[in-house]
């Protein structure tokens, strides 16, 4: 922000800061650019295709095997984006996965920024795609999963079950699989 | 029986049945209260609808800390990290956890409510209607 702005554009700025307050000028210097700390994708999938159908991310077959046998439901997301839930739930047990998709979003780059301190945070690959795998707390059996599949696409799901409050990290081993499912659904990019 | 805080037993009869809606129906006039269960499917209903609307928002919430500053000023960038704190992050206060913990507790309660109530209506299926119309969530 430059000096000499009225205290009015300050607070302006500080309420529309998502979308942008203009103070970059050409004469500004530009930061240099630092290397993603991201992967390159090789062989990238196509999320455009699946963005207004998520609850087609998984069959109804791998939803079973995954055991989440409710029907899944869709609901609208952030930036007129959908998303998709999946449950299971009995009397001893809740399961859910949730996923969201970007089609135009540097997601992982953020998450790597902004999760690291996270109480597990991992930067891997699943199916062969850059993914980063975390859990916001220790105690719940709860993992985010971060999938870059193209440049500025990517999915991201939520997987939680109750069945492994004593071994939370399990969520994110069962989540891994469910994410390589989606993945396997979505097409190559042409 | 495992004691859920969401369910603390009312009396001896509820600890030694773990039926709740038995011991709840049984409760005296002299200072219990009752349940019209006729009434239970459409509270399921309602609180099975006010889980899927918190789970929904925890997801917008963790999406949210996934955009990236729209701007490389000082305000924009700050605000983004400020946002993507609150939104999700580690912390017990940021918003995806606080709503995803609220949408597990009223799922369980649904869930306990169905079973509770096909036991005591000696049912394997219960017909759950839609959610009450102009629920404010």
């Amino acid at each position: 922000m430059r000096a000499g702005l009225p205290a009015s554009s300050v607070a302006l700025c500080s309420v529309i800061a998502l979308s942008g307050c203009g103070t970059s000028t050409s004469s500004e210097p530009t930061p240099a650019k630092v290397a993603s700390p991201i992967p390159a994708v090789t062989n990238p999938r196509d999320v455009t295709a699946m963005a207004r159908r998520p609850c087609e991310l998984l069959t109804a077959q791998q939803a079973a095997q995954f055991g989440l046998d409710l029907p899944p439901v869709q609901r609208p997301g952030l930036f007129d984006t959908l998303t998709c839930g999946w449950r299971h739930t009995t009397r001893k047990t809740i399961r859910t996965v949730d996923v969201s998709m970007f089609t135009n979003n540097p997601t992982l780059e953020v998450a790597y920024n902004q999760d690291r301190n996270n109480p597990f945070f991992e930067l891997t690959e699943i199916s062969g795609y850059p993914a980063i795998v975390t859990r916001t707390n220790a105690d719940q059996a709860i993992c985010d999963i971060d999938i870059k599949v193209a440049e500025r696409q990517s999915v991201s799901l939520t997987y939680y079950s109750e069945e492994f409050a004593s071994d939370p990290q399990r969520a994110c081993v069962v989540g891994k699989q469910v994410a390589a499912a989606m993945i396997a659904n979505l097409p190559p990019q042409r | 029986m495992s004691e859920d805080p969401a369910f603390p037993p009312t009396s001896p009869a509820a600890t030694d049945t773990g039926n709740l809606l038995d011991a709840l129906l049984s409760a005296g006039p002299g200072g219990g209260f009752s349940i019209d269960y006729e009434r239970v499917p459409q509270a399921i209903a309602d609180l099975e609808h006010a889980a899927e609307f918190f789970r929904r928002r925890a997801e917008i919430a963790k999406d949210l800390a996934r955009v990236p500053p729209p701007g490389l000023d000082g305000v924009s960038v700050n605000a983004v990290v400020e946002i993507g704190k609150w939104a999700d992050d580690s912390g017990d206060n940021n918003l995806a956890t606080t709503l995803r913990a609220g949408a597990l507790q009223l799922e369980r309660l649904a869930q306990r409510l169905r079973e509770e109530l096909k036991t005591y209506l000696h049912v394997e299926e219960l017909n759950i209607p839609k959610p009450s119309p102009g629920l404010p969530l």
